[in-house]
C-alpha cells in the first residue's frame, strides 16, 4: 500500500482538465468524451484499491511540495492530505459518482463537450481535495474552488432558467462560505495555527481545548451556517431546488449524490471532531433542526409538480435523516448518519438519473403530463421501483440500514435536560409515510396508469443508461444485504466521534 | 429427515433463488419456456413443503422443540442484529400452512395466468413473496420480522398493481403500500422502543434484537423497567403493526382494494398468509401483552370492530372478490378477538382452517370470473350450479365451513366458543354470535345469487381442469382438517351458535331465492353497509384534502417565508444597487457638486459636534 500515492488521487483530474484546456489536446468530442470516461474508470478502481489496502491502524497520508515547500510554511499552511475511514468511504463514493455522471453524460451533453469535460474533472478534483484534505486551508480552498466548474456546468448546460439558478446556487454557497472563513479565522487566531490535521486519527494535539466555551461555541455556530447552506438545512435550503432543477442531469446527480454530503463531512471534521465540547450544547437543538428538515421537506415534496423538485426536497428530507443520525452522540446514531450520507448519495444519484432520463424523452419535468411509461419503459420502470424502495428505506436496501440505524440512535438519545427532545424525536419517524407517499406519487403518476398517446413512441432505456442504474442498483442492494462492509470502515472513526463528543 | 430440518435456510432461500433466476432469465431472454418457469417455482415449493412437514411433525412429537440458525447482519457497538431461522411449534406450522397453498395456488396460476404477457414477471414476485413471508414466520427476532414485514409489504404491492396500467391497480397498489406503511411505522417504533429498553436498562444487550427463544425474560424485563403507560404505549404500537397487516380496523380499507390484483394474489397473499402475519406476531409477542389486561382487551376490541365492520360491509357488497376481502378482515378480527381472550392455540387452528377455506373460496371465484371474462359483478352471475355443478359444491362446502356448521371451519369455531364459554366472556360471546349470524348470512347471499336462481347465459362454459385440482386439493384438506383438531364435545356450546348460523342461512335463502326481490331495503342501514360505513370517504377526505392541505401550507411556507426572505434580500440589493446608481450620471459637474455637497454636510456635523462637545466640556 506504498505504492499507492494519494497526491496522485487527488490531481490526477486536474492534470487531465489542463491537458484538456491545452491547445495541442485532440478536440475530436468522440475522444474526449471517451478519454474521459476511461480515464474516470481508472480512477474509480484506483480508488477502490484505497478501500481494499485500507487498514484502520496504518494511514493513507501524503503531503503536496510545489517548489520544495509544502503550503506555505511561515503561516502554518501545509497542503496535507491524510484518508480515515471516514474520508475513504467518501472519496470512493466521488469516484464512483463521477464515473457515473461521465458515462450518462453522453446522451445528455451535446455541445462545448471538452469544456464539459474539463470542468467535471476540475470538480472532481476540489471534491476529492474536500474529502481529503487535513488542513483547514487547503480545506477551505478546495470547498470554494468547487463553485466555479459548478457554476459553469449548471449555467451553461443547464435548462430552464439555468443561468439564474446557478447565480442563486453561487451566490448562496458563497454567503455560507462568508461564515465559515470567518470561523475558521477566528479559529486560527485563537489558535495561532491554520495546520489543525483536521484527520481525527492525527488530532493528539487539540489546539481547542484551549479556547474558552463561549467562543467555541460562536465558532461552531459560524462553521455550521457554512455547512449547513451547504447540506442543506431549513432555512438555508431554498437554492438547492431550483439548482438542482436546472442542472443538467449528470450534475445534479453529483450535487446530490456528493455536494451535499460536503456540508455533512465538514459538519463532523468541524463542529464534531475539532469542537466537540461546544457541539455537546448544541447538539439537541439541532436535533430539533433535524426533525423539522425532514418533515417540512418531505411534505414540500409531496405538493411538487416538478419531478426534479420532488426528488430534489426528498434530498433535503434525507439530509435531515444524517443530521439528526450524527447529532445523537452515540454509536449506533452516528453509523447510522455516516450510512445514510452514502446511501442518500447512491440512491439520490440514480433517482436523478432517472428524472433526467424522463425529461430527456418526454422534454417535460410535469407530473401532470407524462403518465403510464411504465407500458413503453418497462426497464426504466423497473428501476424506478427499486430505487423508490430503497429511498424509502426498505429492507435488504442501504436506505433501511442508515435510516434504521439512525431511528435506533435517535430514539436511545440521553440528554437529560431536554425534556422535549423525545417528544420531537419521535416526529421524525413519521418520514416513513410521508417518504412513501412521495415517492410513489412519482412512480404512480409517471409510470402506472394508462399511457397518453403522445408518449407512446418513446424508447427504453439505452446501453449507457442501463448501466449506469444498474451498477448503482447493485451497490446498493450489495450494502444492503452486506452492510458490514461498510460499517466496518467507518466503525474507528465512528468511535472517535462517539468519544470526542460523547456524553 | 434430520437434514431437512437442520437446512431448513434453504427452504426460505429456494424461492428467492428462483425469483432471481426467473427474473433475470426473463431479461436476458434464456428462460421464456413458462413449462420450466413453472417446474422450477413448483420444484421449490415443493421441497418447502417436505421440508416444512418433517418439521412440524417433528415439532409435534418433541416436547419443547425449538432448534435457531443465526448469523449475524449488523452489528454497531453492542448493538448486534442477527438473522437467520427459529424454529418451533408454531413457526413450523405457519411454514406448513404457507407452503400448502402456495403449492396450490402457484399450480392454479399455471393456467390462470398462462396468457399474460407479464407471465415471468408474476411468477418471479409469487416465488418473491414466497421467501419472504416464510422467512417471517421462521425469524428468530423481532427485528428480522420487520424486515420480512415490509418484504411482504412490496411483494404484496408489487402483486396489487400487478396490472400497472390499469388505473384501478395502481391505485390500490398505493393504497395498500402506504397504509401498510403506517402500521410498519408503529411497528418499527415499537420494535425500536422496546428494543432500547431491554439494552439501556435491563443490562441483557445480547436480547436488543427480542429474540423469540426468550421471550418470557424479554417480556419480564419490558413490564419491570417500564411505566405502565409506556409498557401500553409500546404495546399498541406493536399491535397497529399487525392492524395494517391484517387489514383490521381503521386500517382495514386497503384490503377490498387490493381484489384489483389477479385472483391467485388474492388467494394467497390477502386471505391466507400475508395477512394472517399480523396474527402470528401477535401469537409470537403473546407474553408481552399477557402482562397488561388493557393490551388484551384492546386486541379484543379491535377484533370486534373489525370482524363486524367487515361480516356488515360483505352483506350488501356486489363485487364477487370484495364480499371475499370483507370476510377476511372480518375472521381475522375473529382470530384477534381468540387471542385477546387468551385462546392462543384456538385461534392459530382458526387462522390455518380459514386459509384454507378462504383461498379456496377466491380460486373458485377466481374460476368463475375468469370464465366472465374478468367480470365480478355479483348481477352477472347466477345459476351457474347448471353449468358447473363440481365448483358450486366445493364453494358449497366452503361456505358451510367458513359460517362455522360443518367440517373444519365449525371444528375451529367451536374451539373458539369453548374458550369464551370456559372464561366465561359473555359479552364476547355475543358479539362472536352477531358476527357468525352475518358471516352465513353473507356467504350464503353469495353462494345463492351466483349459483342457484335464473341463469343469465344459456352457453356451457368450458374450464380449464388444471385449475380444478388445486381447488379439490384444497377442498380435501378442509373436508380433513376438521377431525385433525383436538375436540371439545360440549354440545351446549356448540347448540348456540350453530343455530343462529343455520338461522342465517334460512333467512339468506328466504331472501334471495324463495321471495327474490322481496329484500326491503333496510333505509339508513343499507346505505351505511354499500358505502363501507363512509370509512374510504373519510380517508379520502383525509389524504387528499387534508394532507395535501398541510403539504400544500408547507409548500406556502418554504416559498414564501424562506425563499420570500432571499428574494427580499435580492430586491433590496437591486434596489440600493439601482438607487446608487442613480448618481452614476457621468458628468463631472454633478459628480463634483455632489462631494462638495457631501464635504459641506460633514463639515457641518463636524462643526456641530465639536461645539457641542466643547458647549458639554465647559458644563
Amino acid at each position: 500500500m506504498e505504492y499507492l500515492s494519494l497526491n496522485l488521487l487527488i490531481f490526477s483530474p486536474l492534470i487531465i482538465a489542463i491537458l484538456f484546456f491545452l491547445p495541442i489536446f485532440n478536440t475530436k468530442e468522440v475522444f474526449i468524451r471517451r478519454f474521459t470516461k476511461t480515464f474516470m474508470g481508472v480512477h474509480f478502481v484506483y480508488a477502490l484499491c484505497f478501500w481494499i489496502f485500507y487498514n484502520p491502524d496504518v494511514n493513507f497520508f501524503d503531503e503536496l511540495f510545489l517548489f520544495g515547500q509544502s503550503g506555505v510554511q511561515s503561516l502554518g499552511i501545509r497542503s496535507a492530505f491524510a484518508i480515515d475511514g471516514l474520508s475513504l468511504v467518501m472519496v470512493t463514493l466521488t469516484s464512483f459518482l463521477f464515473f457515473m455522471s461521465a458515462i450518462s453524460s453522453k446522451t445528455i451533453i451535446r455541445h462545448r463537450q471538452k469544456l464539459y469535460y474539463g470542468l467535471l474533472l476540475l470538480l472532481e478534483t476540489s471534491v476529492l481535495g474536500v474529502f481529503t484534505s487535513s488542513d483547514i486551508f487547503i480545506f477551505f480552498c478546495f470547498w470554494e474552488l468547487e463553485l466555479i466548474p459548478m457554476y459553469f456546468l449548471i449555467s451553461l448546460w443547464g435548462s430552464g432558467r439555468a443561468q439564474k439558478s446557478a447565480m442563486k446556487f453561487l451566490l448562496y454557497t458563497f454567503f455560507g462560505s462568508l461564515f465559515l472563513l470567518l470561523g475558521i479565522l477566528l479559529l486560527s487566531y485563537y489558535s495561532d495555527t491554520l495546520n489543525f490535521q483536521m484527520s481525527s486519527l492525527f488530532a493528539d494535539i487539540n489546539v481547542v481545548d484551549k479556547l474558552p466555551i463561549n467562543i467555541q461555541i460562536l465558532i461552531s455556530i459560524l462553521l455550521m451556517i457554512g455547512f449547513f447552506v451547504k447540506l442543506p438545512i431549513i432555512p438555508l435550503h431554498t437554492w438547492l431546488p431550483n439548482a438542482h432543477c436546472d442542472a443538467p442531469a449528470p450534475i445534479s446527480i453529483l450535487l446530490a449524490g456528493l455536494l451535499l454530503k460536503m456540508g455533512a463531512y465538514g459538519f463532523i471534521r468541524f463542529n464534531i471532531l475539532l469542537l466537540p465540547d461546544a457541539f455537546k450544547i448544541l447538539a439537541p437543538f439541532l436535533i430539533v433542526f433535524a426533525v423539522i428538515n425532514i418533515i417540512h421537506a418531505g411534505l414540500c415534496a409531496y405538493n411538487q409538480d416538478d419531478i426534479k423538485k420532488i426528488i430534489a426536497y426528498s434530498s433535503i428530507s434525507n439530509m435531515g435523516i444524517v443530521l439528526l443520525g450524527l447529532c445523537t452522540n452515540n454509536e449506533e446514531g452516528v453509523t447510522g448518519g455516516i450510512v445514510h450520507m452514502v446511501s442518500h448519495g447512491l440512491i439520490c444519484a440514480g433517482l436523478f438519473m432517472i428524472v433526467g432520463i424522463i425529461y430527456n424523452r418526454t422534454k417535460t419535468r410535469d407530473i401532470k403530463a407524462i403518465s403510464g411509461l411504465g407500458t413503453v419503459m418497462p426497464n426504466l420502470m423497473g428501476f424506478t421501483v427499486m430505487f423508490s424502495f430503497a429511498a424509502i428505506g426498505v429492507p435488504l436496501l442501504i436506505g433501511f440500514v442508515g435510516e434504521f440505524l439512525t431511528f435506533w440512535g435517535a430514539f436511545s438519545v440521553q440528554y437529560d435536560s431536554y425534556i422535549f427532545l423525545p417528544t420531537v424525536i419521535i416526529f421524525a419517524i413519521f418520514v416513513l409515510v410521508i417518504s412513501a407517499a412521495y415517492m410513489f406519487k412519482f412512480v404512480h403518476r409517471i409510470f402506472f396508469g394508462s399511457i397518453d398517446n403522445s408518449w407512446a413512441i418513446l424508447k427504453d432505456l439505452t446501453a449507457h443508461e442501463f448501466i449506469v442504474l444498474s451498477s448503482i442498483l447493485s451497490v446498493i442492494v450489495f450494502f444492503g444485504i452486506n452492510p458490514m462492509s461498510l460499517i466496518d470502515v467507518i466503525n474507528p472513526i465512528v468511535e472517535v466521534i462517539v468519544e470526542s463528543a460523547g456524553i | 429427515m434430520e437434514i431437512f430440518i437442520q437446512n431448513i435456510g434453504l427452504t426460505v432461500l429456494f424461492p428467492l433463488w428462483c425469483s432471481v433466476l426467473i427474473f433475470l432469465g426473463n431479461f436476458l431472454s434464456i428462460l421464456k419456456s413458462k413449462k420450466i418457469i413453472l417446474s422450477l417455482t413448483l420444484l421449490s415449493t415443493t421441497f418447502g413443503l417436505i421440508t416444512s412437514l418433517f418439521t412440524f411433525f417433528n415439532a409435534m412429537v418433541t416436547e419443547n422443540f425449538v432448534l435457531e440458525n443465526t448469523f449475524k447482519f449488523l452489528s454497531v457497538n453492542n448493538f448486534i442484529l442477527e438473522l437467520g431461522t427459529y424454529i418451533d411449534l408454531t413457526s413450523s406450522f405457519m411454514l406448513l400452512i404457507i407452503f400448502t397453498v402456495t403449492l396450490a395456488v402457484q399450480i392454479y396460476s399455471y393456467s390462470y395466468m398462462y396468457n399474460d404477457a407479464s407471465f415471468s414477471r408474476f411468477f418471479a414476485l409469487m416465488n418473491f413473496f414466497t421467501f419472504s413471508m416464510s422467512a417471517l414466520v421462521l425469524s428468530p427476532n423481532l427485528f428480522q420480522i420487520y424486515i420480512c414485514w415490509e418484504l411482504v409489504g412490496v411483494s404484496s404491492y408489487l402483486l396489487i398493481s400487478f396490472w400497472f396500467h390499469k388505473n384501478a391497480a395502481s391505485n390500490a397498489g398505493k393504497k395498500a403500500f402506504v397504509m401498510n406503511r403506517i402500521g410498519d411505522m408503529c411497528l418499527l417504533a415499537g420494535i425500536i422502543l422496546s428494543s432500547i429498553i431491554i439494552y439501556n436498562y435491563s443490562g441483557q444487550t445480547d436480547f436488543a434484537d427480542i429474540p423469540f427463544s426468550s421471550i418470557d425474560k424479554i417480556a419480564a424485563y419490558l413490564f419491570t423497567y417500564t411505566s405502565e403507560p409506556i409498557f401500553i404505549i409500546i404495546c399498541v404500537l406493536l399491535i397497529l403493526g399487525s392492524i395494517a397487516k391484517s387489514a383490521q380496523f381503521p386500517l382495514h380499507t386497503w384490503l377490498p382494494d387490493a381484489m384489483e390484483g389477479p385472483t391467485p394474489v388474492s388467494a394467497l397473499i390477502h386471505s391466507a398468509t400475508m395477512v394472517a402475519a399480523g396474527v402470528f406476531l401477535i401469537a409470537r409477542l403473546f407474553p408481552i401483552y399477557y402482562q397488561s389486561s388493557f393490551v388484551m382487551n384492546f386486541i379484543v376490541i379491535i377484533g370486534i370492530i373489525s370482524a363486524l365492520i367487515g361480516a356488515f360491509c360483505a352483506i350488501t357488497c356486489r363485487d364477487i372478490k370484495r364480499i371475499l376481502a370483507y370476510s377476511t378482515s372480518s375472521q381475522l378480527g375473529i382470530m384477534f378477538i381468540a387471542l385477546g381472550s387468551g385462546a392462543l392455540t384456538a385461534s392459530m387452528l382458526y387462522l390455518a382452517t380459514h386459509a384454507f377455506i378462504k383461498s379456496m373460496l377466491f380460486l373458485c371465484a377466481g374460476l368463475i370470473m375468469s370464465l366472465y371474462l374478468g367480470k365480478t359483478d355479483i348481477d352477472n352471475f347466477g345459476g351457474l350450479k347448471k353449468h358447473m355443478s363440481l365448483i358450486a359444491y366445493i364453494f358449497l362446502i366452503g361456505a358451510f365451513s367458513l359460517s362455522g356448521i360443518l367440517f373444519s371451519g365449525f371444528a375451529s369455531k367451536s374451539l373458539v366458543f369453548h374458550h369464551l364459554f370456559e372464561t366465561h366472556s359473555y359479552y364476547i360471546i355475543l358479539s362472536l354470535l352477531v358476527i357468525s349470524f352475518m358471516t352465513a348470512f353473507y356467504i350464503f347471499r353469495m353462494y345463492f345469487l351466483v349459483f342457484e336462481g335464473n341463469s343469465h347465459t344459456s352457453d356451457n362454459k368450458k374450464y380449464s381442469h388444471v385449475m380444478v385440482v388445486p381447488i379439490l386439493f384444497l377442498c380435501v384438506i378442509t373436508l380433513l382438517l376438521g377431525f385433525f383438531l383436538p375436540k371439545m364435545s360440549t354440545l351446549k356450546y356448540e347448540l348456540i351458535p350453530v343455530t343462529t348460523e343455520l338461522v342465517a342461512i334460512l333467512l339468506a335463502y328466504l331472501f334471495y331465492v324463495k321471495f327474490v326481490n322481496m329484500l326491503p331495503k333496510l333505509p339508513i342501514l343499507y346505505n351505511l353497509s354499500y358505502n363501507k360505513l363512509y370509512i374510504d370517504n373519510f380517508y379520502d377526505f383525509i389524504t387528499q384534502k387534508l394532507y395535501l392541505g398541510i403539504c400544500k401550507t408547507a409548500n406556502f411556507i418554504d416559498d414564501y417565508i424562506f425563499d420570500g426572505t432571499v428574494f427580499v434580500t435580492v430586491f433590496l440589493t437591486k434596489l440600493n444597487a439601482w438607487l446608487n446608481s442613480k448618481f452614476q450620471t457621468g458628468s463631472v459637474q454633478s459628480y463634483i457638486s455632489y462631494s462638495f455637497a457631501i464635504l459641506a454636510l460633514v463639515l457641518t456635523g463636524f462643526c456641530l459636534v465639536y461645539s457641542l462637545v466643547a458647549y458639554f466640556a465647559e458644563v
